[in-house]
């Protein structure tokens, strides 16, 4: 038997600490003055200077050292081998109008200090436009929209809506939290910055879709327990895979971080973030949403209830909350008070009630009922308890439970 | 499923995948660099290469003596001469001297032909080859720079009207985008395409950019026209050829307007495509000056292939307005012959059967000039005309530290993780390994049919991509352990491992993979090749992870029948 922690008792403070992060990373994105856009999004200065053949042999090696003071400088051989032909590149701060001329002075003056003025030609010179202009930011976010729309109608078919909100919710968090990162620290914004984000958006959906499809193995099993202890269990089920994956992806990114340098660093440090914010929102944002979305719903039926048949949630009505056939989750019977702990023991009433109108949901299913407090969730072993018998009664009573299940959903 | 049956379809796949990436390894690393290059050039550079190649080797035959035996390289002569000796029903001699191989030609002509053949063959397959390749990116390689000046004037000149500054931008900006559109269709190519200065653009293509292709890419849907053939005036001028040989044609051979032509009409060339895929003057017509049908009303152009001939079929689609054009054009003019003229070549000629409205079948055109000519006509229609006015080539953006330091990081990236599950699942981690090491050969194989772009973050997303697999092997490996401490047999454990863990990794990367259809849908550039290569990633590592490492655990529980599952270091209490 594995242990389990409860990871939610800190979810009010993670969830804050997320918001801190969120909100810290939107002022950082402001106080640095946005993001430190790479040559991909920014236009520039494009130079093709000529060190002139005959006068000395100037490797590209040397060239990108003569001119390593400049910023943003990108370089390339161009032309024939042995022309000695480079093309330059540099990345233009915005709004700097004095910046074609400073540069262009200043690779000519560094240049000609390395291999002597009568020898260095600058054969053109042009201001360059950016690779992909604003509209690369703009189409990428409309398209992820719909991308999520489409993870959560998803996600909602599979497991509840609620779930697949709290998915979707966890990964703009995680998106959120990585841009502030990169607008923090001044990460070069390049298209692998876009697909590190991506990147991310996909690990991170992994991660919190597998313990979803363990939380809802266990709601089967666990019928019992409330909705927190099964989440914990879950996540805690979950826990080694969780580490492993993260240690072994960890493992590839931060390599690539120690050894490779420029563009191919800055991805893995964005990388390496949105791994570390991936795992933490998985384990704990995304179930903490769940759960306080799924409790909140409750308290909003009960009130309906009450306004309704002037009554808390009667048996019947209760039952209607839970899902007659299937998974049966214990959210519809948790206790009404909602405010009792998630691992706490439900309060009497609200467990009596939840007994008196599963069972007929369950025999609606066909199902064997589950022993109590099998927290075990071992799937083979089928719980010893013997089905309850109901009458007919109890059967007509699932009814409207159905029709009203669907409001609900 | 049984086991044969699964570890068939797996080599199945594996054969499939290696046949798409055998371009690749070949281009690499079989063919020379000499060939490489010679397939890099252009098409005439190509034809010219062959014929000397051809004349220098009839000349070093014909130096050696008839009676001595023929050199090995020119083996390929042999299976020629076979044949010409079969058909002519004469013995075959016994051995191949390179008299007995020169009797078997009926002359000196026809030896030269089929060496040209030959040699022509040789690099056109090469070329061929490297159209299936996976380029090395801008930062790894370098490629081709291309400028493009957008002829603003010109526009102007057609459009009869001054244009503001704003119009001239935007005009621009199309054009440019419709370009990226044109060279980067799966957004793998990883080009680089910006404006420079006011009307130039400039385009960084990865790899031997060819550049007769880039000149095709900045045609605009006007360089395709329907005309009517002037069949009167074709008299005339055939007869005025006749009495005034050899004046047809310029001295850069270029099609002269004769004197006789009527006014309205005008003389173009007749071209096919040679075995080069040159162009060849074949005759001349006369057509209407006028314009039947414009290429900018084709809404749509695909390729497909005569059922009977196999020669590439082009289908182009008009827009309603443009099918009336068409209508009224095909019904006033049945019996008539149409021109397809691509900028001032005709192509191909047809008699109109009957009026036609919609869809007209064109052939005349070889595989790959159809696909790039359907390719223009598709991606609509550039604002303003186009013209390459620089290309040179240029090296790679990345140092060669960078670039050294960058693979070295990759490559002790991925071994960290292989050993890492070697150690930590034991035998069961060799499993993952074998699978991640598939998933890794598979991913780059379908890649490479798309014509991937590798760069040194797409290296490394690649190889991330795969690393982050390995999820889906330990879900099922955490799983087996769960179910084999409780006390399972092997076989028990691994059956309830993989049939618990299936639907949480399923469910996990089919969202995912939903995510990546849309990306890859909408997206453009850059989003639509990592939504590709995602998609591809998930399918791939989903089968490995699933399918093949189930079936190697099968094999080690059924038929090596292990009893002790090696998936953990702590002790298992049965």
């Amino acid at each position: 038997m594995k242990r389990v922690y409860d990871f939610l008792r800190l979810r009010w403070v993670m969830i804050a600490i997320s918001l801190v992060l969120i909100a810290g990373g939107l002022v950082g994105y402001f106080v640095r003055g946005g993001l430190n856009l790479g040559i991909d999004f920014t236009s520039g200065l494009v130079e093709q200077v000529q060190i002139r053949p005959g006068s000395r042999e100037v490797g590209i090696a040397e060239v990108r050292t003569a001119l390593a003071g400049i910023e943003g400088m990108n370089i390339q051989g161009i032309g024939p081998a042995g022309s000695q032909q480079f093309m330059i590149k540099v990345l233009a701060p915005p709004d700097d109008d004095s910046f074609q001329e400073r540069t262009e002075s200043r690779i000519l003056a560094l240049l000609s200090e390395a291999f002597g003025a009568d020898n260095v030609v600058v054969q053109q010179s042009d201001f360059v436009g950016p690779r992909y202009a604003g509209e690369l930011g703009t189409q990428t976010i409309s398209i992820l929209a719909v991308a999520l729309a489409l993870i959560l109608i998803y996600t909602a078919f599979r497991f509840r809506i609620i779930y697949a909100g709290a998915a979707v919710l966890c990964l703009v968090h995680d998106a959120l939290i990585m841009l502030g990162v990169i607008a923090v620290f001044r990460v070069e914004v390049t298209t692998s910055t876009v697909a590190a984000i991506l990147t991310i958006i996909g690990y991170s959906l992994n991660d919190t879709i597998i313990i979803f499809d363990r939380v809802r193995e266990n709601r089967s099993l666990m019928r019992d327990s409330d909705l927190g202890t099964i989440i914990n269990t879950s996540i805690s089920q979950s826990l080694s895979r969780t580490f492993l994956t993260s240690l072994t992806t960890l493992l590839a990114i931060v390599t690539i971080y120690i050894v490779g340098t420029g563009d191919i660093q800055n991805f893995a440090f964005n990388l390496i973030i949105g791994i570390v914010v991936g795992t933490y929102s998985t384990v704990f944002i995304a179930s903490p949403i769940a759960l306080e979305w799924t409790r909140a719903l409750d308290r909003s039926h009960k009130r309906r209830d009450i306004q309704r048949f002037g009554k808390p949630a009667g048996a019947g009505v209760a039952a209607s909350a839970a899902p007659p056939a299937g998974a049966a989750p214990p959210t519809g019977a948790a206790p009404p008070t909602g405010a009792a702990p998630p691992t706490g023991a439900a309060p009497p009433t609200g467990s009596r009630k939840a007994e008196g109108t599963r069972a007929p949901a369950e025999e609606a299913a066909g199902r064997e009922a589950p022993a109590p407090e099998d927290e075990g969730a071992r799937p083979r072993e089928r719980p010893q308890a013997a089905p309850r018998h109901e009458g007919p009664v109890q059967v007509t009573r699932v009814q409207p439970s159905r029709k009203k299940k669907k409001k609900h959903r | 499923m049984s086991k044969r049956f699964r570890l068939l379809l797996v080599l199945v796949l594996v054969g499939v995948a290696f046949y798409f990436l055998y371009p690749t390894i070949s281009w690499y690393f079989i063919v020379p660099e000499s060939k490489r290059a010679l397939a890099s050039g252009s098409r005439t550079q190509i034809r010219a290469y062959a014929e000397r190649q051809a004349a220098e080797a009839l000349q070093e035959l014909q130096g050696l003596g008839a009676d001595e035996s023929l050199p090995p390289e020119y083996d390929f002569l042999i299976g020629e001469v076979k044949d010409i000796y079969r058909a002519d029903r004469r013995p075959l001699p016994k051995t191949w001297t390179i008299g007995n191989v020169f009797r078997g030609f009926p002359g000196r002509a026809e030896i030269l032909v089929a060496m040209e053949n030959h040699y022509r063959q040789d690099i056109l397959g090469i070329k061929d080859l490297r159209d299936r390749t996976i380029q090395l990116g801008l930062d790894l390689r370098g490629g081709m720079r291309v400028l493009i000046r957008a002829d603003l004037e010109e526009l102007e000149r057609t459009s009869g009207q001054s244009l503001s500054a704003a119009e001239k931008e935007d005009a621009v900006r199309r054009a440019l985008e419709i370009l990226n559109n044109r060279i980067d269709q799966f957004g793998v190519t990883e080009p680089q395409i910006r404006r420079q200065g006011e009307e130039l653009i400039l385009v960084e293509l990865p790899g031997d950019a060819d550049r007769e292709r880039m000149n095709r890419f900045i045609q605009g849907k006007g360089i395709l026209s329907f005309h009517i053939v002037d069949n009167e005036a074709l008299a005339a001028f055939s007869d005025w050829q006749a009495r005034n040989p050899g004046q047809v044609l310029g001295p850069e051979g270029q099609v002269l307007q004769p004197p006789v032509l009527p006014a309205g009409t005008m003389l173009r060339g007749v071209y096919i495509r040679d075995e080069y895929g040159l162009d060849q003057l074949r005759g001349f017509t006369v057509i209407t000056e006028e314009v039947g049908l414009s290429g900018n009303y084709i809404r749509d152009a695909r390729v497909s292939s005569d059922p009977i001939t196999g020669r590439p079929v082009v289908n182009f689609f008009l827009t309603s307005e443009g099918g009336d054009i068409f209508y009224k054009l095909t019904s006033d003019n049945v019996g008539e012959t149409l021109a397809v003229v691509l900028g001032d070549k005709v192509k191909a000629q047809a008699r109109i059967a009957e009026p036609i409205r919609d869809a007209v079948r064109v052939t005349g055109f070889d595989a790959e000039e159809a696909n790039d000519l359907a390719l223009v006509l598709r991606t609509g229609a550039l604002p303003v005309p186009l013209e390459v006015i620089n290309q040179q080539a240029v090296g790679a953006s990345l140092g060669e530290d960078a670039i050294r330091l960058g693979l070295r990081a990759i490559i002790i990236g991925f071994t960290l993780v292989v050993i890492f599950m070697l150690i930590y699942y034991k035998a069961a981690g060799l499993i993952a390994d074998l699978a991640l090491i598939l998933n890794l050969f598979f991913i780059v194989s379908v890649l490479s049919v798309f014509g991937f772009t590798l760069t040194l973050p797409s290296l490394a997303g690649v190889v991330l991509t795969v690393g982050m697999a390995v999820d889906a092997n330990v879900i099922v490996f955490e799983r087996i352990k769960e179910e084999y401490r409780v006390g399972k047999s092997p076989k028990a454990a691994v059956k309830a491992g993989f049939s618990k863990a299936f639907w949480a990794i399923a469910d996990s990367n089919i969202t995912t993979f939903i995510a990546a259809l849309a990306l890859s849908q909408l997206g453009k550039g850059p989003i639509q090749g990592f939504a590709v290569t995602l998609a591809v990633g998930i399918v791939s590592s989903m089968f490995t992870a699933l399918f093949v490492s189930r079936m190697i655990f099968d094999f080690s529980t059924d038929v090596l029948k292990v009893r002790r599952l090696s998936i953990t270091w702590r002790r298992v209490t049965a």
